[in-house]
């Protein structure tokens, strides 16, 4: 299952929606104001939208998670049973 | 002159919130009021440089604060900035890291206060 | 192989990024030959409306009306 957040990390959704995540060992991509906990979290599972960062300012250097782009994430979408994108 | 405090609290981009503060802060410095402009929480981060909007539509807001940074003070709570791992180096110039002693005169000095 | 995708927006066009997120996924979607529906419910049937002005944010009409050209399906 994969979860598409896009809340900022200090909100209460973006936790909900991590702790969803985990809680059936699904996959995360990072989308929208979300990408800035890409420069907190180690999770090699864990995917980050590359345009995202780009339009706020973020390196590659900053972060530790995998980056994508929308033709990445597409694929990802398409190859999961199930996207949750509602955070 | 009145004082003018807008507290922007939001980052960039996913909600409008920074937009529409950067965009009331300027209009209130060009009617004649002595604005100041306070990112505090994740609002810090709308002054980390090298944002690139490029073709995707949405208006710079590290531009924008650049531009503004000539017309009023614009702060950065330092607390906010410790608690997101940035410091002075990750911000645009001209953005000015408060202790929170500024936050403070601010809240008593302004007339009006925006919060974002 | 080609696939069904359909994409859900509730969000109004100007005060949330979800617009431009759509868009995004659904112009890739449409690229990779997928099809690609989008259903708009509560606010984010606003995006829909004629004579937007909105600027210093993606234009949503223009932006869904190109994808709508390319073969995106919109119910509202």
């Amino acid at each position: 299952m994969l979860f598409l957040i896009s809340s900022s990390p200090d909100t209460k959704e973006f936790k909900t929606a991590v702790r969803m995540a985990k809680d059936v060992n699904g996959t995360i991509c990072l989308l929208q104001s979300a990408v800035y906990a890409s420069r907190d979290l180690y999770d090699p599972d864990m995917y980050v939208l590359s345009d995202e960062l780009q339009l706020r300012g973020i390196k590659d250097n900053e972060i530790s998670c995998k980056t994508i782009n929308y033709n990445q994430l597409v694929d990802l979408m398409t190859n999961s049973d199930k996207v949750m994108g509602m955070f | 002159m009145d004082n003018l405090l807008v507290i922007l609290r939001k980052p960039p981009y996913g909600v409008i919130n920074a937009a529409e503060a950067v965009r009331h802060a300027g209009g209130a410095s060009g009617f004649e009021y002595k604005a100041t402009l306070y990112l505090i929480d994740s609002g810090v981060f709308n002054a980390k440089k090298d944002q690139d909007s490029g073709n995707t539509g949405f208006t710079g807001i590290s531009e924008s604060l650049e531009l503004l940074c000539d017309e009023m003070e614009i702060y950065a709570c330092g607390n906010s900035l410790d608690e997101y791992s940035l410091n002075k180096d990750d911000l645009i110039e001209g953005v000015i890291v408060d202790d929170g002693k500024v936050l403070e005169q601010a809240l008593k000095n302004a007339q009006t206060v925006m919060v974002y | 192989m080609p696939k069904t995708i359909t994409l859900f927006l509730n969000t109004s066009p100007y005060s949330y990024e979800n617009t431009y997120t759509t868009l995004k996924i659904a112009e890739a979607a449409l690229e990779k030959g997928h099809e690609t529906h989008l259903v708009a419910s509560a606010d984010g049937v606003y995006n829909f409306i004629k004579g937007q002005k909105g600027s210093g944010l993606p234009h949503a009409a223009n932006g869904f009306q190109e994808l709508m050209d390319k073969g995106l399906k919109v119910d509202l």
